[in-house]
Protein backbone atom coordinates (compact mmCIF):
# COMPACT_ATOMS: atom_id res chain seq x y z
CA UNK A 1 0.00 0.00 0.00
CA UNK A 2 1.21 3.48 -0.82
CA UNK A 3 -0.13 6.39 1.19
CA UNK A 4 -0.53 9.57 -0.83
CA UNK A 5 -1.12 13.09 0.42
CA UNK A 6 -2.27 15.87 -1.90
CA UNK A 7 -1.68 19.56 -1.34
CA UNK A 8 -3.93 22.42 -2.35
CA UNK A 9 -5.87 20.61 -5.08
CA UNK A 10 -9.21 22.04 -6.09
CA UNK A 11 -12.31 19.88 -5.76
CA UNK A 12 -12.34 18.92 -9.46
CA UNK A 13 -8.74 17.76 -9.29
CA UNK A 14 -9.40 15.75 -6.12
CA UNK A 15 -12.42 14.06 -7.69
CA UNK A 16 -10.46 13.24 -10.83
CA UNK A 17 -7.55 11.80 -8.84
CA UNK A 18 -9.88 9.69 -6.69
CA UNK A 19 -11.43 8.27 -9.84
CA UNK A 20 -8.01 7.41 -11.29
CA UNK A 21 -6.89 5.80 -8.01
CA UNK A 22 -9.95 3.58 -7.95
CA UNK A 23 -9.17 2.48 -11.54
CA UNK A 24 -5.55 1.85 -10.62
CA UNK A 25 -6.67 -0.31 -7.69
CA UNK A 26 -8.48 -2.62 -10.10
CA UNK A 27 -5.42 -2.98 -12.35
CA UNK A 28 -2.58 -3.45 -9.87
CA UNK A 29 -1.83 -5.24 -6.65
CA UNK A 30 -0.76 -2.00 -5.04
CA UNK A 31 -3.41 0.01 -3.29
CA UNK A 32 -3.11 3.78 -3.10
CA UNK A 33 -4.89 5.60 -0.33
CA UNK A 34 -5.17 9.30 0.38
CA UNK A 35 -3.88 10.34 3.77
CA UNK A 36 -2.51 13.32 5.69
CA UNK A 37 0.93 14.75 4.95
CA UNK A 38 2.41 13.44 8.20
CA UNK A 39 1.60 9.82 7.36
CA UNK A 40 2.29 9.92 3.64
CA UNK A 41 4.78 7.90 1.62
CA UNK A 42 4.42 10.46 -1.15
CA UNK A 43 3.13 14.02 -1.37
CA UNK A 44 1.56 15.26 -4.62
CA UNK A 45 2.27 18.92 -5.17
CA UNK A 46 1.60 21.42 -7.96
CA UNK A 47 3.87 24.30 -9.06
CA UNK A 48 1.18 26.78 -7.91
CA UNK A 49 1.66 25.64 -4.32
CA UNK A 50 3.63 28.25 -2.28
CA UNK A 51 5.58 25.40 -0.67
CA UNK A 52 6.43 23.79 -4.03
CA UNK A 53 10.14 24.66 -4.12
CA UNK A 54 10.68 23.89 -0.44
CA UNK A 55 9.02 20.47 -0.73
CA UNK A 56 11.09 19.53 -3.77
CA UNK A 57 14.22 20.71 -2.02
CA UNK A 58 13.27 18.70 1.03
CA UNK A 59 12.80 15.52 -1.03
CA UNK A 60 16.28 16.01 -2.45
CA UNK A 61 17.83 16.60 0.95
CA UNK A 62 16.14 13.85 2.91
CA UNK A 63 17.14 10.23 3.13
CA UNK A 64 15.37 7.48 1.24
CA UNK A 65 13.12 6.76 4.23
CA UNK A 66 11.33 10.12 3.89
CA UNK A 67 8.18 10.85 1.91
CA UNK A 68 8.84 11.70 -1.73
CA UNK A 69 7.33 14.70 -3.46
CA UNK A 70 5.50 14.11 -6.73
CA UNK A 71 5.17 17.01 -9.15
CA UNK A 72 1.70 17.18 -10.68
CA UNK A 73 1.78 19.37 -13.77
CA UNK A 74 1.36 19.36 -17.55
CA UNK A 75 5.14 19.29 -18.06
CA UNK A 76 8.04 18.31 -15.82
CA UNK A 77 9.76 21.68 -16.04
CA UNK A 78 11.75 21.09 -12.84
CA UNK A 79 12.91 17.67 -14.14
CA UNK A 80 11.85 16.17 -10.83
CA UNK A 81 12.40 12.40 -10.57
CA UNK A 82 8.78 11.81 -9.46
CA UNK A 83 6.39 13.35 -11.95
CA UNK A 84 2.71 12.76 -12.72
CA UNK A 85 1.45 14.31 -15.92
CA UNK A 86 -1.67 16.40 -15.55
CA UNK A 87 -4.47 15.34 -15.96
CA UNK A 88 -3.60 12.07 -14.26
CA UNK A 89 -4.20 8.83 -16.14
CA UNK A 90 -4.18 5.26 -14.82
CA UNK A 91 -1.06 4.44 -16.87
CA UNK A 92 0.69 7.53 -15.49
CA UNK A 93 -0.12 6.57 -11.90
CA UNK A 94 0.91 2.92 -12.43
CA UNK A 95 4.29 4.08 -13.79
CA UNK A 96 4.70 6.26 -10.76
CA UNK A 97 3.92 3.37 -8.39
CA UNK A 98 6.95 1.50 -9.73
CA UNK A 99 9.17 4.48 -8.99
CA UNK A 100 7.83 4.91 -5.46
CA UNK A 101 8.13 1.19 -4.70
CA UNK A 102 11.76 1.29 -5.82
CA UNK A 103 12.26 4.22 -3.47
CA UNK A 104 10.68 2.25 -0.60
CA UNK A 105 12.92 -0.75 -1.32
CA UNK A 106 15.91 1.54 -1.19
CA UNK A 107 14.70 2.86 2.15
CA UNK A 108 14.71 -0.57 3.72
CA UNK A 109 17.98 -1.84 2.29
CA UNK A 110 20.34 0.91 1.33
CA UNK A 111 23.47 -0.88 0.30
CA UNK A 112 26.49 0.42 -1.51
CA UNK A 113 28.68 -1.54 -3.88
CA UNK A 114 31.26 -1.78 -1.13
CA UNK A 115 28.73 -3.59 1.04
CA UNK A 116 28.00 -0.97 3.68
CA UNK A 117 24.68 -2.24 4.94
CA UNK A 118 22.52 0.45 6.49
CA UNK A 119 20.74 -0.39 9.71
CA UNK A 120 17.14 0.86 9.81
CA UNK A 121 16.08 3.30 12.53
CA UNK A 122 17.65 6.42 13.91
CA UNK A 123 20.16 6.23 16.78
CA UNK A 124 19.46 9.86 17.70
CA UNK A 125 16.62 11.35 19.66
CA UNK A 126 16.21 15.08 19.48
CA UNK A 127 15.62 17.69 22.15
CA UNK A 128 12.24 19.47 22.29
CA UNK A 129 13.91 22.46 20.62
CA UNK A 130 15.11 20.62 17.55
CA UNK A 131 11.86 18.66 17.44
CA UNK A 132 9.89 21.92 17.36
CA UNK A 133 11.93 23.26 14.47
CA UNK A 134 11.79 19.99 12.56
CA UNK A 135 8.04 19.77 13.13
CA UNK A 136 7.56 23.30 11.77
CA UNK A 137 9.55 22.41 8.67
CA UNK A 138 7.58 19.19 8.17
CA UNK A 139 4.30 21.07 8.44
CA UNK A 140 5.61 23.99 6.39
CA UNK A 141 4.75 26.39 9.19
CA UNK A 142 6.44 29.73 9.71
CA UNK A 143 7.12 30.16 13.41
CA UNK A 144 8.58 32.62 15.90
CA UNK A 145 10.69 31.22 18.73
CA UNK A 146 10.90 33.74 21.57
CA UNK A 147 14.33 33.83 23.16
CA UNK A 148 13.34 36.53 25.64
CA UNK A 149 10.99 39.51 25.73
CA UNK A 150 13.11 41.36 23.17
CA UNK A 151 14.56 38.79 20.82
CA UNK A 152 13.26 35.92 18.75
CA UNK A 153 14.29 33.58 16.00
CA UNK A 154 11.95 33.47 13.02
CA UNK A 155 11.68 30.31 10.95
CA UNK A 156 10.49 30.61 7.35
CA UNK A 157 9.87 26.91 6.77
CA UNK A 158 8.75 27.24 3.16
CA UNK A 159 12.02 28.86 2.14
CA UNK A 160 14.18 26.79 4.49
CA UNK A 161 15.65 29.85 6.18
CA UNK A 162 15.66 31.51 9.58
CA UNK A 163 16.21 35.06 10.77
CA UNK A 164 18.19 35.61 13.95
CA UNK A 165 20.23 38.36 15.57
CA UNK A 166 24.00 37.92 15.18
CA UNK A 167 24.19 38.24 18.97
CA UNK A 168 22.26 34.97 19.25
CA UNK A 169 23.90 32.94 16.54
CA UNK A 170 27.06 33.73 14.69
CA UNK A 171 29.54 31.47 12.96
CA UNK A 172 29.97 28.50 15.36
CA UNK A 173 28.65 30.26 18.47
CA UNK A 174 25.27 30.76 20.07
CA UNK A 175 24.29 33.12 22.86
CA UNK A 176 23.83 32.00 26.44
CA UNK A 177 20.17 33.05 26.23
CA UNK A 178 19.61 30.78 23.27
CA UNK A 179 21.52 27.98 24.93
CA UNK A 180 19.37 28.33 28.06
CA UNK A 181 16.23 28.27 25.97
CA UNK A 182 17.11 25.15 24.04
CA UNK A 183 18.30 23.43 27.23
CA UNK A 184 14.80 23.65 28.59
CA UNK A 185 13.06 20.28 28.77
CA UNK A 186 9.81 22.02 27.92
CA UNK A 187 8.49 22.60 24.43
CA UNK A 188 9.81 25.80 22.92
CA UNK A 189 7.76 29.00 23.26
CA UNK A 190 6.70 29.20 19.63
CA UNK A 191 3.88 30.80 17.75
CA UNK A 192 2.84 30.53 14.14
CA UNK A 193 3.39 33.69 12.10
CA UNK A 194 2.21 34.78 8.69
CA UNK A 195 4.18 35.76 5.60
CA UNK A 196 3.79 39.48 6.27
CA UNK A 197 5.51 39.16 9.64
CA UNK A 198 8.35 37.21 8.06
CA UNK A 199 8.68 39.85 5.34
CA UNK A 200 8.95 42.60 7.95
CA UNK A 201 11.70 40.70 9.76
CA UNK A 202 13.50 40.09 6.47
CA UNK A 203 13.72 43.84 5.94
CA UNK A 204 14.97 44.47 9.49
CA UNK A 205 18.72 45.15 9.48
CA UNK A 206 19.09 43.81 13.03
CA UNK A 207 18.39 40.30 11.80
CA UNK A 208 20.61 38.10 9.67
CA UNK A 209 19.30 35.44 7.36
CA UNK A 210 20.66 31.97 7.93
CA UNK A 211 19.94 28.66 6.33
CA UNK A 212 17.90 26.28 8.51
CA UNK A 213 20.56 23.61 8.06
CA UNK A 214 23.10 26.06 9.49
CA UNK A 215 20.78 26.88 12.41
CA UNK A 216 20.31 23.22 13.33
CA UNK A 217 24.03 22.52 12.78
CA UNK A 218 25.18 25.32 15.07
CA UNK A 219 22.64 24.68 17.81
CA UNK A 220 23.59 21.01 17.87
CA UNK A 221 27.32 21.65 17.96
CA UNK A 222 26.78 23.89 20.98
CA UNK A 223 24.42 21.61 22.86
CA UNK A 224 25.31 17.97 22.23
CA UNK A 225 24.24 17.11 25.77
CA UNK A 226 20.63 17.72 24.72
CA UNK A 227 20.63 14.78 22.36
CA UNK A 228 20.81 11.13 23.05
CA UNK A 229 22.71 8.82 20.79
CA UNK A 230 23.17 5.09 20.88
CA UNK A 231 26.93 5.21 21.20
CA UNK A 232 27.39 1.56 20.25
CA UNK A 233 26.15 2.34 16.74
CA UNK A 234 28.58 1.95 13.87
CA UNK A 235 28.24 5.19 11.97
CA UNK A 236 29.23 6.84 8.73
CA UNK A 237 27.91 9.80 6.71
CA UNK A 238 25.79 9.89 3.56
CA UNK A 239 28.02 12.59 2.14
CA UNK A 240 30.49 15.26 3.13
CA UNK A 241 28.69 18.08 4.96
CA UNK A 242 28.39 21.15 2.77
CA UNK A 243 31.25 23.09 4.31
CA UNK A 244 30.82 25.86 1.74
CA UNK A 245 27.66 26.77 3.71
CA UNK A 246 28.15 25.24 7.17
CA UNK A 247 30.63 26.88 9.55
CA UNK A 248 33.49 24.52 10.30
CA UNK A 249 36.90 24.06 11.80
CA UNK A 250 39.64 21.79 10.49
CA UNK A 251 38.90 19.00 12.97
CA UNK A 252 35.48 18.60 11.31
CA UNK A 253 37.17 17.85 7.99
CA UNK A 254 39.33 15.28 9.72
CA UNK A 255 36.31 13.69 11.40
CA UNK A 256 34.41 13.62 8.12
CA UNK A 257 37.33 11.87 6.44
CA UNK A 258 37.41 9.30 9.27
CA UNK A 259 33.66 8.71 9.22
CA UNK A 260 33.51 8.44 5.43
CA UNK A 261 36.51 6.20 4.98
CA UNK A 262 36.60 4.14 8.20
CA UNK A 263 33.12 3.90 9.82
CA UNK A 264 33.06 3.03 13.51
CA UNK A 265 31.48 3.89 16.85
CA UNK A 266 31.95 7.31 18.44
CA UNK A 267 34.59 5.86 20.76
CA UNK A 268 36.45 4.21 17.89
CA UNK A 269 36.43 7.37 15.80
CA UNK A 270 37.67 9.40 18.78
CA UNK A 271 40.49 6.97 19.41
CA UNK A 272 41.51 6.76 15.78
CA UNK A 273 41.41 10.51 15.20
CA UNK A 274 42.90 11.27 18.63
CA UNK A 275 40.20 13.90 19.03
CA UNK A 276 38.14 14.45 22.16
CA UNK A 277 35.13 12.13 22.38
CA UNK A 278 32.84 15.05 23.27
CA UNK A 279 33.88 16.87 20.10
CA UNK A 280 33.29 13.74 18.03
CA UNK A 281 29.84 13.30 19.55
CA UNK A 282 28.89 16.94 18.96
CA UNK A 283 30.02 16.74 15.35
CA UNK A 284 28.19 13.46 14.72
CA UNK A 285 24.98 14.87 16.21
CA UNK A 286 25.29 18.02 14.11
CA UNK A 287 25.60 15.78 11.05
CA UNK A 288 22.48 13.92 12.24
CA UNK A 289 20.57 17.21 12.54
CA UNK A 290 21.34 17.80 8.85
CA UNK A 291 20.21 14.30 7.84
CA UNK A 292 23.74 13.14 7.03
CA UNK A 293 24.19 10.38 9.60
CA UNK A 294 23.98 6.78 8.47
CA UNK A 295 24.01 3.85 10.89
CA UNK A 296 25.55 0.65 9.59
CA UNK A 297 25.09 -2.97 10.53
CA UNK A 298 28.12 -3.89 12.66
CA UNK A 299 30.83 -5.66 10.68
CA UNK A 300 32.25 -8.99 11.80
CA UNK A 301 35.82 -7.67 11.69
CA UNK A 302 36.76 -5.19 14.40
CA UNK A 303 37.69 -1.66 13.39
CA UNK A 304 41.35 -0.75 13.21
CA UNK A 305 41.86 1.58 16.15
CA UNK A 306 45.40 2.59 15.37
CA UNK A 307 45.58 6.39 15.40
CA UNK A 308 45.93 7.61 11.83
CA UNK A 309 48.79 9.87 12.74
CA UNK A 310 51.01 6.85 13.42
CA UNK A 311 50.64 5.56 9.92
CA UNK A 312 52.90 6.29 7.02
CA UNK A 313 51.35 9.35 5.40
CA UNK A 314 52.84 12.43 3.80
CA UNK A 315 52.47 14.10 7.18
CA UNK A 316 55.34 16.48 6.73
CA UNK A 317 53.92 17.76 3.43
CA UNK A 318 50.41 18.00 4.87
CA UNK A 319 51.76 20.00 7.76
CA UNK A 320 53.54 22.42 5.41
CA UNK A 321 50.44 22.97 3.26
CA UNK A 322 48.22 23.38 6.33
CA UNK A 323 50.69 25.71 7.99
CA UNK A 324 50.92 27.98 4.97
CA UNK A 325 47.23 28.27 4.08
CA UNK A 326 45.55 27.78 7.43
CA UNK A 327 48.02 29.01 10.03
CA UNK A 328 47.57 27.23 13.31
CA UNK A 329 44.57 25.19 12.25
CA UNK A 330 45.32 21.52 12.77
CA UNK A 331 43.52 18.55 11.31
CA UNK B 1 67.54 20.63 -0.91
CA UNK B 2 64.52 22.29 -2.46
CA UNK B 3 61.35 20.26 -2.47
CA UNK B 4 58.28 20.62 -4.69
CA UNK B 5 54.83 19.39 -3.73
CA UNK B 6 52.38 19.09 -6.60
CA UNK B 7 48.59 19.36 -6.77
CA UNK B 8 46.79 18.85 -10.10
CA UNK B 9 43.52 20.46 -11.19
CA UNK B 10 41.78 18.54 -13.95
CA UNK B 11 38.34 18.58 -15.54
CA UNK B 12 36.41 19.51 -18.63
CA UNK B 13 36.93 22.64 -20.72
CA UNK B 14 35.48 25.66 -18.91
CA UNK B 15 35.11 23.91 -15.55
CA UNK B 16 37.28 26.50 -13.76
CA UNK B 17 40.72 24.88 -13.56
CA UNK B 18 42.60 27.98 -14.66
CA UNK B 19 40.60 30.18 -12.26
CA UNK B 20 41.27 27.82 -9.34
CA UNK B 21 45.01 27.85 -10.01
CA UNK B 22 44.92 31.65 -10.35
CA UNK B 23 43.21 32.30 -7.01
CA UNK B 24 45.84 30.30 -5.13
CA UNK B 25 49.01 31.12 -7.02
CA UNK B 26 51.47 33.68 -5.68
CA UNK B 27 53.00 34.15 -9.12
CA UNK B 28 51.26 35.20 -12.32
CA UNK B 29 49.92 31.96 -13.72
CA UNK B 30 51.84 30.58 -16.67
CA UNK B 31 49.20 29.53 -19.15
CA UNK B 32 49.56 27.82 -22.48
CA UNK B 33 46.29 29.24 -23.77
CA UNK B 34 45.61 29.50 -27.48
CA UNK B 35 42.65 30.75 -29.48
CA UNK B 36 39.97 28.09 -29.45
CA UNK B 37 39.15 26.81 -32.91
CA UNK B 38 36.94 23.80 -32.32
CA UNK B 39 33.70 23.29 -30.38
CA UNK B 40 35.43 24.94 -27.42
CA UNK B 41 35.02 28.27 -29.25
CA UNK B 42 31.34 28.15 -28.30
CA UNK B 43 32.32 28.18 -24.62
CA UNK B 44 35.30 30.55 -24.48
CA UNK B 45 37.80 32.32 -26.72
CA UNK B 46 40.97 30.84 -25.25
CA UNK B 47 41.65 27.30 -24.10
CA UNK B 48 44.54 25.57 -22.32
CA UNK B 49 46.41 23.15 -24.61
CA UNK B 50 49.27 21.97 -22.39
CA UNK B 51 48.89 23.21 -18.84
CA UNK B 52 48.43 26.10 -16.44
CA UNK B 53 51.11 26.53 -13.86
CA UNK B 54 51.03 28.46 -10.63
CA UNK B 55 53.00 28.16 -7.45
CA UNK B 56 53.00 28.97 -3.77
CA UNK B 57 56.10 29.21 -1.62
CA UNK B 58 55.35 27.16 1.49
CA UNK B 59 58.71 27.91 3.12
CA UNK B 60 62.30 28.55 2.05
CA UNK B 61 62.73 24.94 1.02
CA UNK B 62 59.33 23.97 -0.29
CA UNK B 63 57.21 25.05 -3.25
CA UNK B 64 53.65 23.99 -3.86
CA UNK B 65 53.23 23.62 -7.62
CA UNK B 66 49.70 23.94 -8.98
CA UNK B 67 49.06 22.39 -12.37
CA UNK B 68 45.92 22.78 -14.46
CA UNK B 69 45.54 20.14 -17.15
CA UNK B 70 44.09 20.80 -20.60
CA UNK B 71 40.40 19.93 -20.70
CA UNK B 72 40.06 18.28 -24.09
CA UNK B 73 40.14 14.50 -24.07
CA UNK B 74 42.59 14.42 -26.98
CA UNK B 75 45.21 15.91 -24.67
CA UNK B 76 44.76 13.19 -22.08
CA UNK B 77 48.38 12.06 -22.46
CA UNK B 78 49.18 15.32 -20.65
CA UNK B 79 47.00 14.30 -17.71
CA UNK B 80 49.25 11.36 -16.90
CA UNK B 81 52.42 13.39 -17.31
CA UNK B 82 51.16 16.15 -15.02
CA UNK B 83 49.75 13.87 -12.34
CA UNK B 84 52.95 11.88 -11.82
CA UNK B 85 54.14 12.40 -8.27
CA UNK B 86 51.25 14.67 -7.36
CA UNK B 87 49.98 14.82 -3.79
CA UNK B 88 46.39 14.81 -5.00
CA UNK B 89 44.11 15.65 -7.87
CA UNK B 90 41.14 18.01 -7.87
CA UNK B 91 38.55 16.98 -10.45
CA UNK B 92 36.47 19.94 -11.57
CA UNK B 93 33.06 19.13 -13.03
CA UNK B 94 31.05 21.73 -14.95
CA UNK B 95 27.43 21.11 -13.93
CA UNK B 96 26.13 23.07 -16.92
CA UNK B 97 27.46 20.54 -19.42
CA UNK B 98 25.02 18.03 -20.94
CA UNK B 99 26.11 15.01 -18.86
CA UNK B 100 28.32 16.12 -15.97
CA UNK B 101 28.01 12.81 -14.08
CA UNK B 102 29.56 11.01 -17.04
CA UNK B 103 32.26 13.68 -17.19
CA UNK B 104 33.08 12.99 -13.53
CA UNK B 105 33.05 9.25 -14.12
CA UNK B 106 35.43 9.63 -17.07
CA UNK B 107 37.95 11.60 -15.01
CA UNK B 108 37.66 9.25 -12.02
CA UNK B 109 38.34 6.32 -14.34
CA UNK B 110 41.20 8.01 -16.16
CA UNK B 111 42.89 8.90 -12.91
CA UNK B 112 41.85 5.73 -11.05
CA UNK B 113 45.26 4.11 -10.72
CA UNK B 114 46.71 7.40 -9.58
CA UNK B 115 43.81 8.11 -7.17
CA UNK B 116 44.30 4.70 -5.51
CA UNK B 117 47.76 5.84 -4.52
CA UNK B 118 46.81 9.32 -3.37
CA UNK B 119 43.57 11.28 -3.16
CA UNK B 120 40.94 13.04 -5.26
CA UNK B 121 38.57 15.84 -4.42
CA UNK B 122 35.61 16.64 -6.69
CA UNK B 123 34.59 20.26 -7.25
CA UNK B 124 31.25 20.82 -8.97
CA UNK B 125 31.10 24.24 -10.63
CA UNK B 126 28.55 26.37 -12.50
CA UNK B 127 25.59 25.13 -10.45
CA UNK B 128 24.35 28.71 -10.50
CA UNK B 129 23.89 28.36 -14.26
CA UNK B 130 22.49 24.85 -14.19
CA UNK B 131 21.36 23.42 -10.84
CA UNK B 132 20.56 20.03 -12.34
CA UNK B 133 21.94 17.50 -11.57
CA UNK B 134 21.95 18.67 -7.98
CA UNK B 135 24.54 17.62 -5.40
CA UNK B 136 22.42 14.69 -4.22
CA UNK B 137 22.87 13.01 -7.58
CA UNK B 138 26.63 13.32 -7.20
CA UNK B 139 26.42 11.95 -3.63
CA UNK B 140 24.30 9.03 -4.85
CA UNK B 141 26.79 8.29 -7.60
CA UNK B 142 29.74 8.36 -5.20
CA UNK B 143 27.90 6.13 -2.69
CA UNK B 144 26.95 3.60 -5.35
CA UNK B 145 30.55 3.42 -6.46
CA UNK B 146 31.86 3.23 -2.90
CA UNK B 147 33.85 6.46 -3.34
CA UNK B 148 34.10 8.55 -0.19
CA UNK B 149 36.27 11.42 -1.34
CA UNK B 150 35.19 15.01 -0.67
CA UNK B 151 32.78 16.58 -3.13
CA UNK B 152 31.67 20.19 -2.93
CA UNK B 153 29.79 22.70 -5.04
CA UNK B 154 32.22 25.59 -5.44
CA UNK B 155 32.84 28.79 -7.32
CA UNK B 156 36.37 28.45 -8.72
CA UNK B 157 36.86 32.23 -8.40
CA UNK B 158 36.21 32.11 -4.66
CA UNK B 159 39.51 31.62 -2.85
CA UNK B 160 38.01 30.36 0.41
CA UNK B 161 36.05 27.70 -1.47
CA UNK B 162 39.14 26.59 -3.42
CA UNK B 163 41.01 26.45 -0.12
CA UNK B 164 38.27 24.17 1.23
CA UNK B 165 39.18 21.75 -1.57
CA UNK B 166 42.83 21.84 -0.50
CA UNK B 167 42.04 21.50 3.20
CA UNK B 168 39.69 18.55 2.67
CA UNK B 169 42.35 16.89 0.49
CA UNK B 170 44.82 17.22 3.37
CA UNK B 171 42.23 15.72 5.75
CA UNK B 172 41.76 12.67 3.54
CA UNK B 173 45.50 12.19 3.03
CA UNK B 174 46.00 12.42 6.78
CA UNK B 175 43.43 9.68 7.41
CA UNK B 176 44.22 7.37 4.48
Amino acid sequence: MIKLAIRLFNQNEISHLELILSQVKRRTKTELVLTSINNADAIVVTPGDPGFDALLRKTKNETASSAVSIVYDTTNASRHPYFLKKPATTDGVIGLIDDIEKHQETATTEKTEEGRQEKPGSPVSYSPCISSIKEAVEKQQNIEISINSERSIYIHAELGIAYAMPADIHDLSISNDLKRLISSPRKLPTQTIDGLKVASIASNDSYSQINLDVLLWTITLNSPELFSLDESSVITLNSWPDFTALPYESSYLSLTAHLMMHPGTIGQIAKKSTLDEGLVKAFVLACASNGLLKVLEPQASPANLEPSRNRASPKRMISKVMGHFFGNRKL
Amino acid sequence: MHETIKIVFTGTVGSGKTEAVKVLSEIPVVSTDVDATDEVKKIKDKTTVAMDYGEVSLDDETTLALYGTPGQHRFRYMWEILSQGAMGVIIMVDDSRPDPLSDMEMYLENFSSYIEESCAVVAVTHMDISPDPDMNKYYDYMNRKGIYFPIFNVDARNKSQVLLLIESMMAVLDVA
